[in-house]
């Protein structure tokens, strides 16, 4: 059975991916290609206060190594899908797991229902918290230099906040038979909100937004980046990841259902019904 | 992940590994390994850390994924 999941798992995070890039080539990348004019005027605008200031000093950049074109529709898109089957790959996993404890110990449960609850829960462990914590900035918002910073503290916090919601659902699962589903629920989720406030508040905090260029009289040469490009692009950012874990949970929720229907011509006893919780 | 039904009769000498749930181990753990790698090389490889000397292809390739996706980027 948990083959048949895997599978589920990669193909539900494979039509996700596309869905997603869909609509981040329409809403989120036009974000991007502003925030790369602005990078173009900007490194322009630094280059002729330099050269000004140094006697014709150009730092030229090297080639890029893919066009634009490339990086937007087909890196872009790879991308994406990878990422999508990846949510997919561990989606099949937790559920699996999840539904071997869940679908044994509670038997009237819709295997659906653990499905959308383990889709809520990705969603906010892999993308909410994260997000919230290092919200997603469009190419020319972030130091070169604090890359290797921000990359650390951003991966401390993802690993932590999926830990810390699997701690949660075994909290929730070991408090259920004492307190009830719904109590438990309640408390996993303080616990759970608790540790990842603590969390992001020990890490660093970074405020890298590009203000404006000014030359050595303090006049403003040219301006901060645009802050409706940021808003844009964080807010098409949240909607491409809720596109994403909404048709990855229900995809994967849809083949859940036709997995759990004995075949028309199988034999009455088919202990390989996903209502029996084998595996 | 299913207890195993089968009884014998004397004690055997040495237990028979239950292979269904070691089955299912390998191949749950197996596809974390793997999805973790790719997620690693998609969003962290290339931008702090580079595994094959400080290439940047794969980064360039899918940079503009790892901004839609929300990962620190330039
Ligand atoms: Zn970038």
């Amino acid at each position: 059975m948990e083959k048949k999941f895997i599978g589920a798992g990669l193909l539900s995070g494979l039509i996700a991916g596309i869905v997603a890039f869909i609509f981040a080539r329409l809403f989120i990348e036009p974000q991007v290609a502003k925030a790369i004019d602005y990078e173009g005027g900007r490194s322009e605008a630094e280059e002729a206060l330099e050269a000004a200031a140094h006697g014709g000093h150009v730092h030229g950049e090297g080639g890029e190594l893919f066009t634009r074109s490339i990086q937007e529709n087909v890196g872009a898109g790879i991308g994406t899908v990878v990422f999508a089957v990846c949510m997919g790959a561990f989606f099949a996993v937790a559920f699996t797991i999840l539904w071997a404890y869940v679908g044994r110990r509670y038997p009237a449960t819709d295997p659906r229902t653990v499905a959308a609850a383990l889709g809520a829960i990705g969603f906010v462990a892999l993308f909410g918290v994260p997000f919230f914590a290092y919200p997603a900035n469009p190419p020319a918002v972030g130091d070169d230099d604090t890359i290797g910073a921000r990359s650390g503290a951003f991966l401390t916090i993802t690993l932590l906040s999926v830990a810390f919601a699997v701690a949660a659902v075994v909290l929730a699962l070991w408090l259920r038979p004492r307190i009830g589903g719904l109590l438990s629920g309640v408390a996993a989720t303080v616990g759970y909100l608790v540790a990842v406030t603590i969390t992001v508040a020990l890490l660093p905090e970074f405020h890298e937004v590009p203000g404006p260029v000014t030359d050595g009289a303090g006049q403003i040469v040219f301006p901060g980046f645009p802050g409706d490009v940021i808003g844009d692009f964080r807010v098409y950012a949240i909607a491409g990841q809720v596109i994403l874990w909404t048709v990855l949970t229900v995809v994967f929720a849809l083949i859940l259902g036709r997995l759990s229907r004995p075949p028309a011509s199988a034999p009455a006893a088919d202990d390989e019904r996903i209502v029996a919780g084998n595996s | 992940m299913t207890a195993s039904t089968h009884t014998t009769a004397k004690a055997r000498s040495l237990a028979v590994p239950d292979l269904s749930v070691a089955g299912a181990a390998v191949w749950l753990s197996l596809t974390v390994l793997l999805a973790a790698l790719a997620y690693y090389f998609l969003g962290y490889d290339q931008g702090a850390v580079s595994v094959f000397g400080s290439d940047t292809h794969v980064h360039e390739f899918v940079h503009d994924a790892r901004h839609f996706l929300g990962f620190p980027c330039h």
